[in-house]
């Protein structure tokens, strides 16, 4: 179960740098409320990946901190970004699930208990930005539209460590 | 007035040059004509005329029956009859029982290469000629495979998954006794297609010669990098274009290997320098009605840059 989540803890940090990636496309095309959007999630996903690195340690385990791949640089376009973020936290779930899965067949209760929170995590990740993306598909080449979609976004904030709404 | 036209009818097109054989007739002014042996177009009658029985006679064409004579009597499953015709050469007819159209196409291994044989479509209740063996060829032929893509009639569907599958002639033949095939009315043998043949599983079929270059021995490896220092030795003098090309053809190839050999799915590493070869490749897996699903590949497994598509 280490290596398991040993993995998920890089996956985590692979996250965190794919959605810094994205923000930073965001910023170059001046779209900062895209790009802040992206960089809150960035740090979500830091927290995630500390929350792992402090369980295995709660569980007498040892985190080995391994090259995390670079993620993809270039975005065809403001929805190609999302699509790519999407199917990213798609294989995120399927990843967690599979730990659950992992899990109950070793009889381990404490990590099936730990990971009970990223799997309903995992939910709102993905009906967020589906959430966005239906929004930028009816918006379609209406710029107008787009920027006010970029101040929405813009007013996101970062969620404290504990995981609870300000 | 009524149509002017017959079905079995020759026609030329008046705005076009261009013949064909009236299929159907479907109102008082139009029609439906099958023109180079494949296409079904609606016509009006006022666009075509009747090209003349003397004008056929004169100019040696084939008799006005239909391209593709519907069948009476039907065999009761897709059937293949190969019948002996006028010259001592052996005629290969695919008979089409069913209410689909389809695509087919069919290689023959006589001694020890793979031949094509023939290739078309046949619409339902129809049969079709397709291929023709001498005489020498027919005795040195081991067996016949097919690949058969099923179109529902309406036109409103997906067409369903390839059907293939391989006809042993040679093991089949000495048990096989050559009479008046119904429907066909010629005679010759007749080899019901059931969709899994008597010696040989489809999913397991190994080709080891086809009239291409390249020869298939295996399935592609679960995991195929489709960086171009993979594909090939040297970049030297390869443009972008051709870089792309080598990779796309490399992943079709692949893709179709993996369905082929009955993988449950295949992983192609793309890279994430630029968007356009994972854009392509997503765009051909989400249309191909072969492909169950298409997932981003876990950046820890494969690295950055990969995409599963799900087979199975």
């Amino acid at each position: 179960m280490q290596d398991i989540l040993n993995e998920q803890f890089t996956r985590e940090l692979y996250s965190a740098n794919l959605y810094l990636s994205i923000s930073s496309y965001f910023e170059v095309l001046e779209l900062d409320g895209f790009a802040n959007f992206f960089r809150v999630q960035a740090q979500e996903e830091m927290q995630h990946a500390m929350k792992q690195f402090d369980f295995i340690h709660q569980v007498g385990g040892k985190v080995n901190v391994k090259e995390v791949p670079a993620p993809q640089i270039e975005f065809a376009s403001v929805i190609a970004a999302f699509e790519v973020s999407l199917q990213h936290e798609q294989g995120v779930t399927r990843a967690i699930h599979n730990i659950v899965k992992e899990a109950i067949g070793h009889g381990d209760f404490a990590t099936h208990a730990f990971m009970q929170w990223f799997v309903t995590e995992q939910v709102e990740e993905e009906a967020t930005i589906n959430n966005i993306l239906r929004k930028l598909e009816m918006v379609g080449d209406n710029k107008s539209a787009l920027f006010m979609l970029n101040d929405e976004l813009a007013r996101r904030k970062p969620m404290p460590a504990d995981g609870k709404p300000v | 007035m009524a149509n002017p036209f017959k079905v079995g009818e020759r026609v030329r097109f008046l705005r076009e040059k261009r013949e064909g054989v009236v299929q159907e007739i479907l109102s008082r002014n139009q029609l439906l004509i099958l023109v180079d042996d494949f296409l079904d177009l609606e016509v009006s009658a006022d666009d075509v005329v009747k090209i003349h029985d003397a004008e056929v006679r004169i100019a040696g064409m084939e008799n006005t029956s239909p391209a593709f004579p519907e069948i009476h009597n039907l065999p009761p499953d897709m059937s293949l009859a190969i019948c002996r015709n006028t010259e001592s050469n052996y005629d290969l007819i695919l008979v089409n029982p069913g209410a689909d159209r389809l695509l087919f196409s069919a290689f023959g291994r006589i001694k020890a290469a793979m031949k094509p044989i023939g290739a078309g479509t046949l619409k339902p209740n129809r049969f079709k000629q397709f291929g023709e063996l001498s005489s020498d060829e027919f005795h040195a032929l081991k067996n016949i495979f097919f690949q058969i893509i099923y179109f529902p009639l309406d036109g409103t569907g997906k067409p369903r998954p390839v059907f293939e599958f391989q006809l042993d002639v040679r093991l089949l033949l000495p048990e096989a006794n050559s009479a008046k095939i119904p429907g066909v009315d010629r005679d010759g043998y007749l080899f019901p297609l059931k969709p899994k043949a008597e010696t040989t599983e489809p999913a397991r079929i190994e080709i080891t010669a086809l009239p291409t270059e390249e020869k298939i021995s295996g399935p592609p490896p679960e995991v195929v990098d489709l960086h171009i220092d993979k594909l090939v030795s040297t970049t030297r003098g390869l443009e972008n274009d051709a870089i792309f090309q080598i990779q796309l053809n490399e992943f079709s190839k692949c893709l179709d290997g993996a369905i082929f050999h009955g993988m449950s799915k295949i992983v192609f590493i793309h890279g994430i320098g630029t968007f356009a070869l994972r854009s392509e490749i997503h765009r051909i897996l989400k249309k191909d009605p072969r492909v169950k699903s298409v997932e981003a590949g876990d950046p820890i497994v494969y690295g950055s840059g990969a995409t599963v598509a799900i087979l199975d």
